[in-house]
């Protein structure tokens, strides 16, 4: 409670404790024990303070100071066992040791090396990255929160690396030692001799490579076929749906012909050969009916020797093309419907099934 | 030593190598053995096991014979008779160094590393260990042939560094050893990782200094060293090494504290449960009132104010 607090100024409260705490423990109402931590001295001042401390246990003075410090929380505490095990480590003994029982040969005799991994290679590097997103390719799908950090197959490999590193660089150092000294280093291609592994365990690892190897190579095969399928339905589906739309197409001009319409029978001219021809050319149709268009009509004026030149200028034919409405020409039409027939005059309709009699 | 040799060294050129003259194939009995006056460092291994090993720590134990031609073999030893007795076993067979591997429970595997007479000791934990033998292991090298040993610059430190002279002069082949083959066609390394020791062993492809793995691969985890060989005061204690057997009861008591709560959870709800309902306060119930808007008939009445 604030209000219960002694009211002192700066100086009062950060100088000397001693007369502070006399000062204050006036003020206060009785009842209420002051207890400062460092100020051993004013203890003296209060007549029952030695009683009361012989009597008393000094841990609860000592839990006091350590509640005003922080140390303690509010609440149960329990005092437990603290178990510091020491380690050993006896630098003087182990240097001794060492330098008893060491050797001191020359460097042929021990062969030994201490250097750091060796530069990574770029293509190390390569497999590295690639090992790393193949990883990735494959976890991702399975569980959503997998980082490549946390990996273990993937850390292994590092691992693996960095321990390859330093064997290379410890080979080609020991290599080159020996060069110096004139040693022999690599063993020759031609010398045999009995091999820490024998020849039948080293046949059965071969095979074993050459079995992965095949089974890469047939999922590799496998793999591009389906692809080619994929892409090979793909294209058959493409062309199946534009013939059905050219088909759609023609029945829906043939209708509107036989309903009544401008262009008589050029569609069926227009009609576009196989997709094959028709990929190979490369022209659109746009252009491909232009041409047509051009070369019906200088067939007209000019094929077979051409018009006649003075044919009649203003027949009821001429009369009929030149008036382009609508209504005149399904007239037109009607009148000259059998104007291109080889033989004008009606024909039955149902054709050879109903043959004229002789 | 010569029924070993399967096929005889062709020195076809002698402008490449000279190498040195091979022995007779066959020898008189009567004959005494000629001295060999260019081996001078004389360590010979002993490497061994306890009763009660697996058999992938047997192979183990049987790939690190193969690759170290000084080596001598030894029967089982009892678990029963105390370490002490390898000293004697060893002087018994004229070994100044030995390898020894014990299985624990016939799941953890132990090995000791120890310079026989006086020299310091080291028990290690064997990890993750791999043999020669396993199909991924596609390096080959001569049997016998001295290795290069590469050790991490990590291997500084005072223990690191006792650790290192006993595997220098253990796994090192020595130079001119009767069964050690001329050419240096691998390297074993020693790499520190995570407070623990990775073994590995190469197979050196050509002078661009391609590698391919051959030998068994393990790791080591240093509890101790010791002053003198199997026992005597300890130098050097792993901080970092914690008992197999602590780590398999922690491991269990994560899937016990679940039982142990949901019991804990049941006799709390018990204690707490009241034993009869709640009973509510009566005159809670004098102030609820219901807005006129809800009244049913009869209690319309009090809401109608009769005109008087």
């Amino acid at each position: 409670r604030e209000d219960l607090w002694p009211k002192l100024s700066r100086d009062q409260f950060f100088g000397e404790k001693k007369d502070i705490i006399a000062d204050a423990q006036d003020q206060l109402p009785l009842g209420i024990m002051f207890v400062d931590s460092e100020a051993d001295s004013t203890e003296m001042d209060y007549s029952d303070i030695n009683d009361q401390e012989l009597s008393e246990d000094d841990s609860d003075v000592e839990t006091q100071r350590a509640f005003s410090r922080g140390d303690l929380k509010p609440g149960l505490n329990v005092l437990s066992q603290k178990i510091i095990k020491d380690y050993k480590n006896d630098i003087g003994g182990l240097k001794q040791k060492l330098s008893e029982f060491h050797l001191p040969l020359p460097w042929i005799e021990r062969l030994d090396l201490t250097l750091p991994p060796a530069p990574l290679a770029p293509e190390l590097d390569v497999e590295l990255v690639e090992h790393g997103q193949r990883r990735e390719r494959q976890m991702k799908g399975r569980n959503k929160d997998f980082s490549l950090e946390d990996d273990p197959v993937h850390n292994d490999f590092k691992r693996e690396m960095l321990f390859y590193r330093q064997a290379q660089a410890a080979a080609m150092a020991g290599l080159q030692r020996l060069d110096e000294l004139g040693l022999p280093g690599l063993r020759p291609d031609d010398y045999f001799a009995q091999m820490a592994k024998s020849d039948e365990h080293m046949q059965k690892v071969r095979r074993r490579l050459i079995q992965k190897q095949i089974g890469q190579q047939i999922s590799e095969r496998v793999r591009k076929i389906r692809e080619i399928k994929k892409f090979g339905k793909k294209v058959q589906v493409e062309v199946e749906q534009r013939k059905h739309k050219e088909k759609r197409e023609m029945l829906e001009k043939i209708k509107k012909f036989r309903k009544g319409k401008t262009d008589t029978i050029d569609f069926l001219e227009d009609h576009q050969g196989p997709l094959r021809e028709r990929t190979t050319n490369g022209t659109t149709s746009k252009t491909t009916k232009q041409k047509k268009n051009k070369r019906t009509m200088k067939d007209r004026k000019f094929g077979f020797g051409g018009r006649k030149r003075n044919a009649k200028r203003n027949t009821a034919r001429s009369h009929a093309q030149s008036h382009s409405l609508p209504a005149s020409t399904k007239h037109g039409v009607l009148k000259n419907k059998n104007r291109n027939r080889k033989n004008k005059g009606s024909k039955r309709k149902g054709g050879s099934k109903f043959r004229t009699r002789k | 030593n010569m029924g070993k040799r399967k096929r005889e060294a062709l020195v076809t050129e002698e402008e490449t190598i000279e190498l040195p003259p091979l022995p007779p194939l066959v020898r008189d009995s009567d004959e005494p053995v000629k001295k060999k006056p260019k081996w001078t460092n004389k360590q010979r291994v002993l490497v061994f096991g306890s009763r009660g090993m697996s058999f992938r720590d047997r192979h183990l134990m049987d790939d690190i014979r193969s690759l170290l031609p000084h080596s001598k073999p030894e029967a089982k030893k009892e678990r029963k008779d105390d370490l002490r007795v390898i000293n004697e076993i060893a002087e018994m067979k004229n070994c100044n160094k030995c390898i020894y591997f014990e299985n624990k429970k016939n799941k953890d595997l132990y090995m000791w590393v120890s310079n026989v007479p006086q020299g310091p000791s080291v028990k290690f934990l064997i990890l993750n260990a791999h043999t020669m033998k396993e199909l991924k292991m596609t390096g080959n090298c001569l049997k016998g042939s001295r290795p290069f040993l590469s050790f991490d610059p990590a291997f500084d430190e005072p223990h690191w560094s006792v650790m290192k002279e006993l595997f220098v002069q253990s796994f090192g082949t020595p130079n001119h050893h009767p069964k050690s083959q001329p050419f240096h066609d691998h390297v074993l390394t020693f790499s520190i990782l995570d407070n623990k020791i990775w073994f590995r062993n190469y197979e050196i492809l050509g002078m661009d200094g391609k590698l391919s793995e051959i030998g068994p691969r393990f790791v080591l985890d240093p509890i101790k060293v010791f002053d003198s060989s199997f026992g005597g005061i300890t130098f050097w204690e792993n901080p970092h090494f914690i008992n197999p057997n602590v780590m398999r009861r922690e491991k269990r008591k994560v899937g016990a504290s679940k039982y142990i709560k949901k019991v804990h959870q049941k006799e709390g709800f018990k204690r707490r449960a009241p034993k009869e309902p709640y009973r509510g306060d009566p005159t809670n119930e004098i102030f609820q009132t219901k807005p006129p808007e809800e009244a049913t008939s009869s209690e319309k009445q009090l809401f109608i104010r009769k005109k008087f």
